[in-house]
């Protein structure tokens, strides 16, 4: 009884001690910046690993990806009112074969920056509540290069909707060249055809 | 001379754009409709052919050779040092868009780069601290509120458009000293600036190339996009994106699938 009175106040002591570190810290490590920097210094750490050959480490970031990328957002970003042409089905299949694309084509996007390190510049709350955390990497063929990403909040995480290059927003590209190809009424079709080739040829390098 | 003088920026401008084989508009709207005016699109298309075709066939493999030659750090040097040499339009367009600090920031550039940076091949500004600003003349008519008007591909300077074409040529005239070099000299240094970025860009249009599924687009896109966001200073800057807000955001009443579980894996 007295035992287990005693378990309980130290159960108590250090909930009560925890608790509002872990608030801290939860504020501290997964607020969009943090993400950015765990990101970047996860990928960089992969692509480093000299041993390991270039399809390895694009697996390696392809995992890391997945679990910071929001692909449902992006993926329905980037096909806009296009979305609404594809079946369920389809949609489906979208997302995970872009889920695909857009981790191989970040990993080979960074790939040749293994030697190069990332600075983080600062960040800024959009109009509507997301953040875009500005990073630079330094060093490579084009030095400070200027990489964004836009980050929006989901279930109490920030997740990566869109990478911003020298301007250059992927999200914006892809909805343009997708545009292109959902041009007619085979479009969803030949879109999604066109997404397992890049993938199959991909695997395939 | 004058012929030469074009040329000297020529390198300069197909430099810039093949780094994006690549290459933008103002904001993306959720609609459908391209918000990139390009009623030229079928002359643009086969110029843009020539131009990749050139390249696979051609200057990706001088390129090579190049690359082959000289190691990376003096590819960055001699880049430096065209840099470096474009320091009139740099300082002319700072000025015209009344960044009086960022025109003062290029001339300590000039003589930190060209004294301690010997002749530019090293950044000595940045390592002081003074970081590049480079304007060109269409930026500063984009500041001033001229619109990109159609997009243009442009034969071996690749992407473009009427304002940013009108840009060129004037920033062409403000690289003075093009007109007192020999055309030989003017001819070797645009050759050279062109191998030299081409071969820096190696790996990015590699990756364009093979990620891309209609690299016309892709290409147009990322140009109108860089100079969109250059021309609102977008890229280094802490206040929010206005004007690609609309990019962001779907129309859920206008969409009955929600962020459903069935995406969920």
């Amino acid at each position: 009884m007295r035992l287990h009175r005693r378990l309980w106040v130290a159960v108590m002591v250090v909930f009560l001690l925890a608790s509002p570190l872990a608030a801290v810290a939860d504020d501290v490590e997964s607020g969009p910046r943090a993400v950015v920097q765990e990101t970047v210094d996860q990928v960089l750490g992969v692509l480093r690993q000299g041993e390991l050959t270039r399809n390895q480490k694009l697996e390696q970031v392809r995992e890391i990806v997945y679990q910071r990328f929001d692909f449902v957002v992006v993926s329905r970003l980037v096909l806009a009112k296009n979305w609404k042409r594809l079946n369920p089905q389809q949609r489906k299949e979208f997302v995970r074969e872009f889920k695909v694309f857009l981790a191989r084509e970040y990993g080979s996007r960074f790939e040749g920056y293994d030697d190069e390190t990332v600075e983080i510049l600062g960040e800024r709350t959009e109009p509507r509540g997301d953040v875009t955390v500005r990073t630079r990497i330094l060093g490579g063929d084009f030095d400070a290069a200027n990489v964004d990403y836009r980050l929006r909040s989901r279930d109490g995480g920030w997740l990566v909707i869109d990478v911003v290059i020298e301007g250059i927003s992927l999200v914006s590209n892809w909805r343009d060249q997708f545009r292109e190809l959902l041009r007619g009424p085979k479009g969803p079709e030949r879109l999604l055809e066109q997404l397992r080739d890049k993938n199959a040829a991909g695997a395939a390098e | 001379m004058r012929v030469t003088g074009s040329m000297r920026t020529y390198g300069a401008v197909v430099v810039g754009s093949l780094l994006f084989v690549l290459a933008v508009s103002g904001p993306v709207r959720a609609s459908d409709e391209p918000s990139i005016d390009d009623p030229f699109e079928s002359v643009n298309r086969a110029i843009f052919w020539f131009n990749d075709v050139s390249d696979r066939y051609f200057i990706e493999y001088v390129a090579m050779g190049y690359d082959f030659l000289l190691p990376d750090p003096l590819e960055r040097g001699i880049a430096n040092v065209f840099e470096n040499g474009r320091f009139p339009v740099k300082f002319a367009n700072n000025l015209l868009q009344w960044k009086v600090r960022n025109a003062w920031g290029e001339c300590v550039r000039l003589m930190l780069n060209t004294t301690a940076g010997i002749g530019g091949l090293f950044d000595a500004g940045v390592a002081a601290g003074f970081a590049s600003h480079p304007e060109d003349f269409g930026q500063t008519l984009g500041y001033w509120g001229v619109p990109p008007g159609p997009y243009l591909m442009l034969p071996f300077l690749g992407p473009s458009n009427v304002r940013d074409g009108f840009g060129l040529a004037t920033d062409t005239a403000t690289l003075f000293y093009a007109f007192f070099l020999p055309f030989e000299v003017n001819a070797g240094l645009t050759i050279g600036n062109f191998i030299n970025f081409r071969s820096m860009a190696m790996e990015v249009i590699r990756t364009n190339r093979a990620s891309a599924f209609d690299l016309y687009v892709f290409t147009r896109n990322a140009y109108m996009s860089n100079r969109a966001s250059r021309i609102r200073d977008q890229i280094q800057s802490d206040a929010p994106a206005e004007a690609d807000e609309d990019l962001y955001y779907f129309d859920e009443e206008d969409d009955p699938y929600r962020l459903d579980e069935e995406f969920e894996e």
